[in-house]
């Protein structure tokens, strides 16, 4: 039988430096999820310092060099420019910031509602845990990007709209799945314990439970990101996100439908972005999930 | 057994797509629209779709009315005289017109159309055409083929006027017209009669045999839904669309491309950059002046219509009688210029933010338009550009449908939530009068009521004297250069493309599809 997981209390310092280890070095063998790895540090770095590296104003209009056509790819303009005559790599930039920023948030805010509507209903059960699931049930039966469309629509392409929507459809499947984890843990020496000690509820779930669900909540966390990345996307390229002129992947692939047949650049350039953005995180999930779970442990 | 049912299966198949098979026919035409029409009533009909439909089914009395084309011509009333004193205008109906259903059209149907737009809870559009001073016109049915229209004082516009679409007083209970069902199953007089509406896939319009121009050429006409020109052009490559208009598409697989032919021609429309002239930020217009020397307006026209536009010196369209190229000193786009012009009107950048300020107060301009117009949104962000590289603090505020027709189109409310907006409209025809009720109206889309123009208006409708007409109209266009309640940035030349089969020429496209209908243009068509 495999070591019993440490209750996150309990490991001396050496013990948890021990199993950070173990975790690198199981997720190191994951070769494509350390090239990803190293692809979202870069895709993260960008997005800090878009508005320093960025060569241009990726807001600043250059209709004469444009001549309302796309420009191809030159020595001053790495990436060409749209049929404004912005700079295609600066926008580019700048929409991976966007892009990530409503990823990442939204992944929070997600984490947030779903954590803490599955921990009370795991901890609590009976009637609790019976409205909180109905709820979540509720929530996973209505068509989620229906009803972004619509809170979308009603609030506005604002951007904090955007993350509110975004994580406050998306939290449902992180709710069921600590929700399930802490049903197990419940049954756990440790926790048995804790309720003996006289230990309150909040305590037990913050300080017992919380630290064993770490890694569940990374994983479905980092896979998380690429959806709400998507979802991003596909909201701006109907119009309905990141309000004009400002750029994001998904209303510059809005913008290059009309320009597919001419100037490839357009649409390579913002598709392959949010490609490799949405598959670094999946894979970078996965790696993370081979080395966290202790199933998968060699 | 099994063979049986599965020959049964197929016909019912068969039996379903009734408009695959008439595709094929050569007699059927497939034209573009965007989408559904609010309305199939002519009376109700006010946005493009709609009209694109009703302009097939509906006449007026006389062509050359707002969204009836360019010159004033004989339609349901084959001719007309004038009163001495100017007061009465007698319309001799055609006697050889019927409604779709068969009924003949007499002079009732016209008095119920009119008494019908003069009904306010109607809220038709064309109610203002039919009164001067708040006061509405007299109608006199004289016999089933002669209606007169009687003034309270001389009136020039009344020809372009009653050029009302005429709905058949027969198919209606009551002079409510709004909420009945003509308006999903229309009757007129026009060349098409209304066969089916398939929401959010196409009209289908049938041939009216018994035209009184005689019978249309083409058999059926299909108005498909299609919205944005790169899909309409999509369409027309794959052969779902015989003809469309496409300006701001790729052009470049129809260029050299013998299958189809391509026709530019200039619309009678504007697109512009309007202001809320009380919004503080934009009252000033000296500032109104700047902010158009600083907008690079051909670049406009470069970038969102591929260079196919007539960049304005007037703000009345070319259609307009009195409009002369040139008699305006054009605005030429100086950014440098621009930036002297506002800083003249004491706007500087005192607190060295990047924008503007005058007393405290930062120029923010919020710029609203119809976000789900493409056209709109391709002009946004050289807007946005143009002005922000002059200094001012530009928010775009895409709005959807339902936003736009609250805080703009249907906004009645002078004071406006937006201190700009972007817009375009057209049709309006020959009579300059037309453009009375957005710029001499305090609760249009501008909030813009000069008492010099609007008394100038007043005095051009009540004159008569062509030359003396002229005259005023030629003052309105020059204050109105100087005041600019908007800018106008270009008048679209349109790109019609369709298959070379459909042998038509420039006139044909330009008198069919651009300003309503035209019937000669369309009984050219030939497969």
């Amino acid at each position: 039988m495999t070591a019993v997981k440490l209750p996150a209390v309990a490991p001396a310092g050496l013990e948890l430096k021990q199993e950070r280890f173990r975790v690198w070095r199981a997720f190191k063998r994951h070769r494509l999820a350390l090239v990803s790895a190293i692809l979202l540090i870069i895709f993260c770095a960008i997005a800090i310092f878009a508005d320093r590296i960025a060569p241009f104003d990726p807001n600043a209009t250059n209709a004469a060099l444009a001549g309302g056509k796309p420009q191809p790819p030159s020595a001053e303009h790495w990436l060409g420019t749209d049929a404004y005559g912005r700079d295609y790599l600066s926008r580019t930039l700048v929409a991976i910031r966007i892009s990530l920023v409503v990823g990442l948030t939204a992944v929070v805010f997600q984490v947030v509602i779903g954590v803490g509507t599955g921990l009370l209903a795991g901890y609590f059960g009976g009637r609790t845990d019976n409205i909180l699931m109905r709820i979540t049930d509720t929530f996973l039966a209505v068509p989620g990007f229906m009803l972004l469309l619509m809170v979308a629509g009603i609030l506005g392409g604002t951007l904090p709209a955007l993350i509110l929507a975004i994580g406050a459809l998306t939290w449902m499947t992180v709710a069921r799945l600590v929700r399930a984890e802490v049903l197990s843990l419940k049954q756990r020496e440790f926790v048995t314990a804790a309720q003996c000690m006289g230990s309150s509820h909040w305590r037990i779930m913050g300080v017992y439970m919380l630290p064993n669900l770490v890694s569940i909540i990374v994983v479905a966390a980092t896979l998380s990101v690429p959806a709400a990345i998507l979802t991003e996307s596909a909201l701006s390229f109907l119009g309905l996100g990141v309000p004009p002129p400002n750029a994001s992947l998904g209303n510059m692939l809005s913008d290059a439908q009309q320009w597919i047949r001419s100037a490839w650049w357009i649409w390579v350039v913002p598709g392959v972005t949010i490609s490799l953005i949405v598959l670094a995180f999946n894979f970078v999930g996965d790696g993370l999930r081979d080395a966290l779970d202790p199933r998968t442990r060699s | 057994m099994r063979k049986a049912s599965l020959l049964f299966v197929l016909l019912i198949i068969l039996a379903a797509l009734p408009g695959i098979s008439l595709a094929q026919d050569s007699q059927t035409l497939v034209v573009a629209s965007t989408g559904d029409p609010q309305t199939l009533s002519g009376l109700l009909a006010n946005d493009g779709n709609s009209i694109g439909v009703t302009t097939f089914i509906f006449e007026p009395l006389v062509l050359g009315g707002e969204n009836w084309g360019d010159s004033i011509e004989p339609a349901l009333a084959e001719s007309w005289s004038v009163s001495d004193d100017g007061l009465e205008y007698t319309f001799n109906l055609r006697q050889d017109v019927t409604w779709h259903d068969g009924t003949p059209f007499t002079a009732a149907d016209v008095l119920f159309t009119f008494q019908a737009v003069l009904e306010e809870s109607n809220a038709i559009d064309w109610r203002s055409n039919l009164m001067q001073d708040g006061v509405p016109f007299g109608f006199e049915v004289v016999d089933d083929h002669t209606f007169k229209v009687i003034l309270n004082e001389p009136d020039a516009t009344v020809l372009t006027s009653v050029g009302i679409p005429i709905v058949p007083a027969h198919a209606f209970s009551s002079l409510n017209v709004v909420d009945v069902p003509f308006n999903t199953n229309p009757i007129g007089t026009g060349p098409y009669r209304f066969a089916e509406w398939n929401t959010g896939e196409n009209v289908v319009l049938e041939a009216n045999e018994s035209y009184w121009r005689g019978a249309p050429n083409i058999d059926r006409l299909v108005v498909r839904f299609v919205d944005g020109a790169e899909n309409q052009a999509n369409a027309l490559l794959a052969g779902e669309l015989d003809f469309a208009r496409i300006d701001g598409a790729d052009l470049s697989p129809f260029e050299n491309n013998p299958d189809f032919t391509i026709v530019r021609t200039p619309r009678d429309l504007m697109r512009y950059v309007g202001f809320n002239v009380l919004s503080p930020n934009v009252s000033d217009p000296a500032v109104r002046q700047a902010l158009m020397t600083g907008l690079d307006r051909q670049a406009i026209i470069n970038t969102v219509a591929a260079g196919n536009g007539l960049l304005a010196d007037s703000l009345f369209n070319r259609s307009v009688f009195v409009y002369e190229e040139g008699r305006n000193p054009q605005v030429a786009y100086d950014p440098a210029a621009a930036a002297q012009m506002l800083a003249d009107a004491g706007w500087t950048d005192s607190d060295g933010n990047g924008f503007l300020d005058k007393d405290g107060q930062e120029f923010t301009m919020k710029v609203a338009y119809l976000g789900s117009w493409a056209l709109m949104q391709a002009i946004a962000p050289l807007v946005y550009d143009n002005f922000r590289a002059l200094g001012v603090n530009v928010e775009l505020v895409p709005l959807d449908q339902a936003a736009a027709n609250e805080q703009i189109y249907n906004n009645t409310a002078v004071e406006k939530p937006y201190d700009a907006m972007l817009g375009g409209w057209g049709l309006f025809g020959p009579e300059p009068d037309h453009y009375r009720n957005y710029l001499a109206n305090e609760t249009s889309f501008f909030a813009y009521a000069n008492p010099e123009v609007v008394a100038l208006f007043q005095e051009g409708r009540s004159t008569t004297d062509l030359d003396a007409r002229r005259a005023i109209y030629e003052q309105i266009d020059s204050l109105l250069w100087s005041d600019l309640p908007f800018i106008p940035i270009f008048q679209p030349i349109g790109v019609y493309v369709f298959r070379s089969d459909l042998n038509l020429d420039e006139a044909q496209v330009n008198g069919t599809f651009l300003t309503g209908l035209k019937f000669p243009a369309l009984a050219a068509f030939t497969n």
